[in-house]
């Protein structure tokens, strides 16, 4: 795990001592030779005692050179000299960007203004050339990938994450294999998963991740890492064209190299690398394809066998279909079983028992079909057949299985029916009843509202309440003579004063004052069960207030009564002749009782 | 199809079933049946679950419709015609007179028990009302018969709200373990098939204990099992 801090090769870096304010200001490039088109970076890093913040440099008008994007990141170094704490502070603000015209370029020097003053740094000079050196792995060799620079750390060149595939033009469903491979030159500590890649129109299964770092020796060219293979997966493509595996990322511990003697240890720092995207050219599978193909790429055989060979109360029999081998086994859809008159086969139940084995993905796919005999007799499961595709011969393939024979009894359905017996029909079958035809509209049913039940039921109830007290009413009209009277009291004095009324209408007058004291009299009989006609006026004035009536009540009835009797008998002693105002006073007085 | 009318799915889900396409017309009947519940499109659409070789879900069709309408001969069966595609075989353990009632309390739906219950009380109360005021025998014997509609009404009602309360759910899955407990890692203790019908008798969290006819149970997955009344 140890090693030596190296330089890195391709980063220039190009200090400018900051004239004033105590900052150091300083451009640096990760590549000098760069390719066309090719992405490299510029970093512009900001340094000071005590720095809590930098305002975002200028960047120069760059000649045939794009800005393709910028981030800015803070670190901060704590040192000890002559007792004395220094606290250093790095601003740096990186920028990517792309060439996009060969020959020697100058990216001029980028302008920072802080504390009241001016800094700048050196100019850079690169190179642009038609390709990289490096880059453009062919199949089978690693692609290295970007790492996050720190000027301080030199990571470019010594420290990379590669994706290789073993195979860049596949057909569908064919297997690619994937090994990621972290490649090292420094002096390293931890390494965690940043970030895991993203594999869009493939179908992954895992082969090998690695849970310690088991590093061995790789020349890349010509030059000696320490290599770790990472993850190694297989992957295979369910769409056709050009799909490509998103970068997988790291995050890496690097020891960076010591600055001066109280620094003798170095600093760990934890720096990002990515693998680059890896772009996979997938080509449809050969036409045309056989008819019982079933989605399987590789190498595949087919096995059948039923769970029992003989039904004895219509149990179902269970057809076990294995296809096993090597290839996109998963993805393999379920074989299409003819038709077994007598028969009804089921949807199948899916296992799999799938695992990696050296680089290919091995395994089985069972469908366990559902048998259920609707008749007795004896049966043949017809053989089960499936084309694959083979990429080793280019070629499809057929594989099947070997008939299977089975029997049922005790179904209940051996014997024919009586109505074939004597008409000689035929029963050939049998299925649903038919659905229901087509409707202009569609009744939907809803249920009874409770609320409108609930009343229904709460109104009987009433009604038969009600009626137990109109029986009840009646008896003890007919058996009690006062409740009787009082019951009807109100009705009849309603009825004798509209006799009054009439009456004083005709302009009748003994007749009315007849008919009111008929009223008076009636009324309060009635209402206090008292034979008033057959009493003196002083009877019915005792009668009265013996049943608690008010003394001036009785006072006014009395008085009433005189009145109508003046009135019929001798008018001539009347001194109240207004027949209207008597009528109110009755209808008062009555009102009180 | 969810914005057309119930009755323009419905005859759309038979125009696909006619062409054979069963998931299709399954998708449309349940269009159909979302302006609320209809016979005719619950029958249709269990008819194309069985067709799509969705066993238990044509029987939990089936026995919504069931419930709607119990007398249709169609609809018995076909519903026996699913029963009869299950893999698990239930033996029969009803009786003749169990049967009969059976048949008795199922001659009325639910509602038009309710409602048969509702009338024949109001009626009855009604000509007890008159008795009790006139006293003439002939309303007793008028009230009688209807006491014993309302009766009958009332327990068949009684009886469709036991079944609904019995909360019947069909397997939907091929196979599914049912487990001793609510969890992945408890005991298998049985295997049930698509089409089997039970009783939810608990539930927790995704598990349910199913109770299969005769007595035997265990935990399911939700997701194996459909509710006959959710």
């Amino acid at each position: 795990m140890s090693r030596v801090l190296r330089p890195a090769l391709l980063v220039a870096l190009l200090p400018a001592l900051a004239a004033a304010g105590g900052i150091d200001f300083t451009a640096s490039v990760d590549q000098t030779t760069v390719g066309l088109g090719g992405q490299f970076t510029l970093t512009l890093a900001v340094t000071g005692d005590d720095l809590t913040a930098a305002p975002r440099p200028e960047l120069p008008e760059l000649q045939d050179i794009d800005l393709l994007g910028q981030s800015s990141s803070r670190s901060t170094h704590i040192s000890v000299i002559n007792g004395q704490m220094r606290k250093q502070a790095t601003f740096s603000f990186t920028y990517v960007l792309s060439a996009k015209k060969l020959g020697p370029h100058t990216i001029p020097p980028c302008k920072l203004t802080y504390g009241g003053g001016e800094h700048r740094t050196q100019p850079i000079g690169i190179t642009v050339v038609k390709s990289a050196p490096g880059r453009g792995a062919a199949p089978g060799q690693p692609v290295p990938g970007r790492a996050a620079t720190d000027p301080a750390v030199p990571v470019d060149g010594n420290l990379f994450l590669t994706a290789s595939a073993d195979r860049r033009t596949v057909r569908v469903g064919e297997q690619v294999t994937l090994h990621y491979t972290l490649f090292n030159r420094l002096r390293i500590g931890n390494i965690g998963m940043a970030e895991q890649p993203a594999y869009g129109g493939f179908w992954s299964e895992k082969i090998y991740d690695a849970d310690k770092a088991s590093f061995s020796r790789r020349t890349v060219d010509g030059k000696e890492y320490d290599a770790l293979l990472v993850k190694k997966v297989a992957l295979f493509p369910m769409s056709t064209g050009e799909l490509t595996v998103k970068p997988m990322a790291l995050n890496v511990s690097v020891v960076r190299p010591p600055r001066d003697f109280f620094d003798m240890f170095g600093t760990a720092q934890e720096v990002r690398i990515e693998s680059k995207p890896l772009a996979v050219t997938v080509l449809p599978l050969p036409e045309p394809k056989p008819e019982d193909f079933r989605g399987g790429v590789g190498n595949f055989t087919i096995s059948s066998s039923l769970d029992r060979t003989l039904s004895e109360n219509g149990e179902p029999f269970t057809l076990t279909v294995r296809i096993s081998g090597t290839g996109n086994v998963r993805l393999v859809e379920k074989p299409v079983l003819p038709p077994i008159p007598g028969l009804r086969v089921l949807d199948p139940e899916v296992r799999e028992d799938i695992r990696a084995a050296g680089d290919a993905i091995k395994g089985t796919k069972s469908f366990r079909y559902p048998m259920i005999p609707q008749a007795d007799g004896r049966y043949l499961v017809p053989s089960v057949t499936m084309s694959f595709y083979e990429p080793g011969s280019k070629s499809y393939r057929t594989v099947s299985t070997a008939p299977i024979g089975c029997t049922a009894a005790g179904c209940g359905q051996a014997q024919p029916s009586p109505l074939a017996d004597v008409s000689g029909l035929k029963v050939l079958g049998t299925d649903i009843t038919t659905i229901k035809p087509d409707r202009t509209a569609l009744p939907v049913e809803r249920s009874v509202p409770c609320g409108i039940l609930a009343a229904l039921y709460v109104s009987a109830l009433g009604l038969i309440g009600g009626s137990f007290l109109l029986r009840f009413h009646r008896t003890r009209l007919a058996s009690d003579r006062g409740f009787a009277r009082l019951a009807r009291s109100a009705g009849l004095a309603k009825k004798r004063l509209r006799a009054a009324e009439s009456l004083l209408a005709k302009r009748r007058y003994a007749d009315f004052h007849a008919a009111l004291t008929q009223a008076v009299l009636g009324y309060t009989g009635d209402r206090y069960d008292l034979d008033t006609r057959a009493m003196t006026k002083d009877q019915l004035r005792d009668a009265l207030i013996g049943r608690n009536l008010p003394g001036d009540a009785v006072t006014e009835i009395v008085a009433i009564l005189d009145q109508c009797e003046y009135a019929r008998f001798a008018p001539g002693l009347l001194t109240d002749t207004d027949p209207r105002a008597l009528l109110k006073r009755v209808k008062a007085v009555l009102h009180r009782v | 199809m969810l914005s057309a009318a119930p009755a323009d799915a419905f005859n759309h889900g038979n125009a696909l079933y006619q062409q054979g396409d069963y998931l299709g017309a399954a998708d449309a009947y349940h269009s159909a049946l979302q302006a609320g519940p209809s016979y005719d499109a619950l029958y249709n659409l269990g008819n194309a679950q069985f067709k799509s070789n969705q066993i238990g879900r044509a029987i939990a069709s089936y026995q919504r419709a069931r419930y709607l309408r119990p007398r249709d001969a169609d609809l018995a069966a076909n519903l026996a015609f699913a029963r009869a595609y299950r893999v698990d075989k239930v033996p029969a353990t009803t009786g003749p007179v169990e049967l009969l009632l059976d048949r008795a309390f199922h001659l009325l739906s639910g509602r038009e028990a309710m409602l048969l219950a509702a009338a024949c009380f109001v009626l009855t109360a009604l000509l007890l009302s008159l008795l009790i005021v006139f006293r003439r025998r002939a309303l007793l014997y008028l009230a009688t018969p209807l006491f014993l509609l309302f009766a009958y009404g009332a327990l068949t009602a009684g009886v469709w709200h036991a079944y609904v309360k019995s909360r019947p759910a069909v397997i939907i899955v091929p196979e599914v373990s049912a487990l001793s407990g609510p969890g992945e890692d408890y005991k298998q203790i049985l295997l049930a098939h698509d089409g089997s019908e039970a009783l939810v008798r608990e539930a927790r969290g995704d598990w349910l204990l199913v109770q299969l006819p005769g007595g035997a149970g265990g935990w399911v997955r939700q997701e194996a099992v459909e509710m006959v009344f959710p």
